[in-house]
């Protein structure tokens, strides 16, 4: 008996092992809110380095276009004396008031103190400018379609637009160019909006 | 008792007064212009109110008061009172007594204003020539001097003067040459208001685009012009001197008074001294609501150009812009065009507001887009 019950209790052990190791056979798995990432490329790892070194300037130029000739521009200044400031001048179309003013567009212009993520002031004039960020844009593969990838040019269809933007975009037929060597020099990302305005981001970026 | 009776007489004869007060002029109790009185004069410029207040001053005219009644105390004091219980003089705007005494130099008599001789042949002393928003007292010496010239400005002349029955100077009442009269600046406002008021109650329907006379005799209503009594160059230039006057010589308390006064006994009252404004939307360029008129010349210049209704509203922009005054059509028609204009404003403002809108979300996803970057 004492030679008998070794055997059981190791069977039995293995058995447990083996079950813990290995998928049960029947029935669904339980899905995983967080899916182990997929291996990225080393090119996809790169451009990613590459949106976090510190640039000396970065501008982002936003052009929403509404027909032929009417469009509104808008500009964000980065610069990281001091913490991270974003200067900004945005255009929106004046409506017609009591005074009669002819159609015409006007520029709101401010300064918003960035820290941690968080907007912690905005002085001038108000435009709605977001408190919390988002995490900003991240490159991996199976975001993009129709991929073209070298050492020093991306262009691609983007697929999961809140993956790559960091925030959700009501927009179709969104596409992604990047210039880049050892840093980027430019991203251009377009888009077609809910509205059916034609929307473009251009990112200049300074060393 | 001789005492007791000569109060109970006092009291007697106060209340002969009040009755033959109530028996000629049937007593209304004097009313503001707030009394809703205009409630009937909805047109805000040229001949449709001109017609509007011509039928309601001579509908409300439910007892025209004979030349006996402009000399009568019980009204006299009523409409001219002095400070001190006499008679305000109309032209030099003077105290003087109260007492009838036939026209007697220094003492009061009845002015036609506008003279009888130029009225057409409307008046002598009867419709017109007896009423009393019309008829003025005034020292008949001041009277006499005025005689029958047109009020105007007097270039080359000499003042004359309120001089009582001792011929004593007591106040000027206005200037006389080249037979023109020009009454004081105090008095011109009152005369321009006077002038107005018969010309719109006394005209016949050709001239006047009203409707009615109402109980006035046939007779009392025919053909006047401005320039009957108004020494100008012409019907234009005669307009132009009455609404100067109106405006330099502003409606007083002693107007309103008897405005209120007048009619309390004669049912009408002076438009033009209720309702300053009426002048100029009659005969002036800019309508009663000149805000209103303005605001659309304005809305036709600035939006006309880039809106796509700019071929129609450039014409009427014109028009406007000329100074031209309009007509019963065009206004109708520029209310039409206000209205599209208004609807066109709300529609652009729709879409700015749509617009806007969509670039402020295209906006927050490139600084979302960002992020990452500002936090470096």
């Amino acid at each position: 008996m004492k030679r008998v019950f070794p055997t059981v209790a190791a069977i039995f052990a293995a058995a447990v092992c083996f079950a813990a190791c290995t998928p049960e056979q029947t029935g669904t798995e339980p899905p995983r809110e967080d899916p182990d990432p997929v291996p990225q490329t080393d090119e996809y790892d790169a451009l990613n380095e590459m949106l976090s070194l510190r640039y000396s300037a970065i501008v982002l130029t936003v052009t929403d276009t509404f027909g032929e000739g009417v469009y509104l521009k808008s500009e964000y200044a980065f610069s990281y004396a001091e913490g991270t400031k974003v200067h900004y001048r945005v255009e929106r179309f004046a409506e017609i008031g009591e005074e009669l003013l002819p159609s015409e567009k006007v520029t709101l212009e401010g300064e918003a103190v960035v820290q941690d993520g968080f907007v912690v002031s905005v002085t001038g004039e108000e435009i709605g400018f977001p408190r919390v960020l988002g995490k900003g844009l991240t490159f991996r593969k199976e975001y993009f379609g129709n991929t073209e990838l070298s050492g020093i040019f991306l262009k691609a269809d983007v697929k999961d637009v809140s993956g790559f933007l960091g925030a959700e975009v009501a927009c179709t037929d969104m596409k992604v160019e990047a210039s880049f060597l050892e840093a980027f020099y430019g991203i251009v990302i377009t888009y077609t909006s809910a509205a059916g305005s034609s929307v473009e981001y251009r990112f200049d970026f300074t060393v | 008792m001789r005492m007791r009776n000569k109060r109970i007489a006092a009291v007697l004869g106060s209340f002969a007064v009040l009755c033959l007060a109530v028996a000629a002029g049937g007593a209304r109790t004097p009313a503001s212009a707030e009394d809703g009185y205009y409630a009937s004069v909805t047109a805000t410029a040229g001949n449709e109110l001109l017609g509007q207040i011509h039928d309601l001053i001579t509908t409300t005219h439910t007892y025209y008061t004979s030349y006996a009644d402009c000399k009568n105390p019980a009204y006299v004091r009523q409409t001219d009172p002095g400070p001190n219980g006499q008679l305000m003089e109309f032209y030099a705007q003077a105290e003087l007594s109260s007492v009838w005494k036939s026209g007697a130099v220094g003492t009061w008599n009845r002015e036609h204003v506008w003279c009888k001789s130029l009225s057409n042949g409307l008046w002598g002393e009867s419709g017109g020539g007896s009423d009393l928003l019309h008829i003025r007292p005034t020292e008949s010496r001041l009277n006499n001097a005025r005689g029958n010239y047109k009020y105007g400005v007097v270039k080359s002349g000499s003042e004359v003067w309120y001089r009582d029955e001792s011929n004593r100077e007591i106040a000027p009442g206005g200037r006389v040459g080249g037979g023109v009269f020009e009454p004081l600046d105090s008095v011109k406002g009152d005369v321009a208001r006077i002038v107005m008021y018969v010309y719109t109650h006394y005209n016949t329907f050709g001239n006047v685009y009203g409707t009615t006379n109402g109980n006035g005799a046939s007779y009392y209503f025919g053909t006047l012009r401005f320039g009957n009594v108004i020494s100008a160059s012409n019907e234009d230039a005669a307009i132009a001197l009455l609404l100067e006057w109106h405006e330099l010589d502003p409606v007083s308390e002693i107007e309103r008074g008897r405005n209120d006064a007048v009619f309390g006994i004669q049912g009408n009252r002076n438009p033009f001294v209720d309702h300053p404004e009426y002048a100029e939307a009659i005969w002036g360029e800019t309508d009663a609501s000149g805000e209103t008129l303005e605001a659309f010349r304005s809305a036709v210049a600035q939006i006309a150009k880039d809106a796509p209704l700019s071929e129609r509203f450039a014409s009427l922009g014109k028009a406007i812009s000329a100074g031209k005054a309009l007509s019963e059509e065009e206004r109708a028609a520029a209310e039409e065009e206000i209205g599209i204009l208004t609807a066109a404003i709300e529609a652009y403002n729709e879409a700015v507001r749509a617009y806007n809108a969509e670039a402020e979300r295209a906006g927050a996803g490139a600084i979302a887009a960002a992020g990452g970057m500002m936090n470096g």
